[in-house]
């Protein structure tokens, strides 16, 4: 089942309008600087924002649409989303954390030692690192058996090895569970890495020319893409 | 001693904790996150007790309490008894004159809370309402203990508006304040004194939990 997005938001610097659709089992990189609208997007799709005008849906599923006054709150749109920075329940210990919304204790157990947290269930978030919460974040999202997936910039705040590992966890995942997955991110070699669509992003605006202009720190921490790099990147854009 | 009228003063004390914390809790989350026309006039009016002084607070509730009053008129038709001068009415009476201590505490936690543990809920299937009993109550006990403790000792102090709506009635409406009154103006200071001292024990020891809590 597909996500089709077609989405506009007045912003106070400027407005958002997008129109990209992600498959099942395939994994859409949102990328661009930060600041551009990225998350306004995902926040669009999770129901935590409403678009002025628009359409959201999930196969034949309509989570919004300006035009038939339809806006689906969030939990009725049954998704995952983890979060930049992982915000747990910090009254609740990682186990009690994962089966937030899960009544099947088993399948909670599965994905928490699948991710390796097992050990850690009754430890409270702040007791433990940033990737073991991070960790944990994910198997929250997953254990709602999500039917489409949301990472804004989940592995940022960590460490490379943990990023790397933690990335590959995703990738594996898109192959099992099928879904449509949404990845931002403002790392080009992230993007190159796990996804099978790239969206450029630029001032709430697809705009391809970004991936390949030369950039500075401030613009999104990455400098002129190699050459080679640039030209998978055209390969693998479809926006 | 007759130890009657403070175990009145906590009995009140107690009842007006349980019941304003949970008619406040809501009020407070109310204010904490929605917005709507009159939010403003609401508050102000949530927290006119506070600058009332309390004979005032304490005629106006006589008004409304009292046999002609409209809530003290339907009491009345359905019970047969009057609601003033009874321990319904200094329970009613202390509640309304303590709420803005109950509601101003709660309000800041609630305000507090990481507004992304939220958005986080809904996510995760929660409606406004279970969010709030799920993740915004466990994650504000500090605010809603502080809540508890000047709702308690407010109403522990209560003297004028009690006086107003329940006049001084042994083993009803005749509390810990009003005794030490009575006894000063009979001129019995030993009496006085002796509740003063517990009276001013309990609440130096509730002011001292609350600035642990507040520390914490």
């Amino acid at each position: 089942m597909a996500l089709d997005v077609k989405v506009k938001k007045r912003r106070h610097d400027f407005d958002v309008d997008v129109s990209f659709s992600c498959k099942g089992g395939e994994i859409l990189v949102l990328i661009g600087p930060s600041g551009a609208g990225k998350t306004t997007i995902v926040r669009l799709i999770a129901g935590l924002e409403k678009p002025d005008e628009g359409r959201i849906a999930w196969g034949d599923e309509i989570w919004a649409d300006s035009d038939k006054g339809i806006d689906q709150p969030p939990r009725k749109r049954r998704l995952g989303y983890v979060f930049q920075d992982y915000p747990l329940f910090p009254h609740l210990t990682l186990g009690a954390n994962a089966a937030f919304s899960s009544q099947d204790g088993a399948e909670v157990e599965r994905l928490m030692k699948r991710f390796g947290i097992y050990n850690l269930r009754d430890h409270k978030p702040d007791k433990v690192s940033g990737g073991e919460r991070q960790r944990c974040a994910i198997c929250q999202a997953l254990a709602r058996e999500p039917r489409v997936l949301l990472l804004d910039e989940p592995f940022s705040a960590l460490d490379v090895t943990t990023r790397r590992l933690l990335r590959d966890d995703i990738v594996e995942l898109k192959g099992k569970l099928g879904i449509p997955m949404i990845y931002v991110t403002h790392d080009i070699s992230e993007a190159l890495a796990i996804a099978d669509v790239i969206v450029p992003i630029v001032s709430g605006k697809i705009d391809r020319s970004w991936i390949e202009r030369p950039r500075n720190e401030q613009e999104g921490g990455e400098q002129a893409l190699h050459p080679k790099a640039a030209r998978k990147l055209r390969l693998s854009l479809v926006y | 001693m007759d130890w009657l009228p403070l175990f009145l003063s906590l009995k009140l004390a107690l009842i007006c904790t349980v019941i304003l914390l949970v008619v406040a809790a809501p009020l407070a989350g109310l204010l904490a996150y929605s917005r709507f026309r009159g939010k403003s006039f609401l508050e102000a009016l949530f927290n006119l007790p506070m600058a009332l002084p309390p004979t005032v607070l304490g005629f106006y509730l006589l008004i409304f309490l009292g046999p002609r009053g409209a809530i003290g008129a339907l009491w009345e038709q359905w019970t047969g008894f009057p609601l003033v001068f009874s321990f319904l009415s200094i329970v009613i009476a202390s509640a309304v004159y303590s709420l803005p201590f109950a509601l101003m505490p709660m309000k800041t936690a609630f305000q507090k809370i990481d507004r992304r543990l939220l958005e986080s809920a809904y996510v995760l299937g929660l409606t406004p309402a279970s969010a709030f009993v799920r993740v915004v109550l466990p994650n504000s006990i500090n605010g809603i203990a502080t809540s508890a403790i000047l709702v308690f000792v407010h109403s522990m102090g209560a003297f004028g508006v009690l006086l107003m709506v329940g006049g001084s009635i042994p083993g009803e409406t005749r509390v810990a304040s009003i005794a030490i009154y009575e006894a000063v103006q009979s001129l019995d200071y030993a009496e006085a004194g002796r509740m003063s001292l517990i009276l001013l024990t309990i609440s130096y020891a509730f002011m001292l939990v609350m600035n642990r809590l507040s520390r914490s």
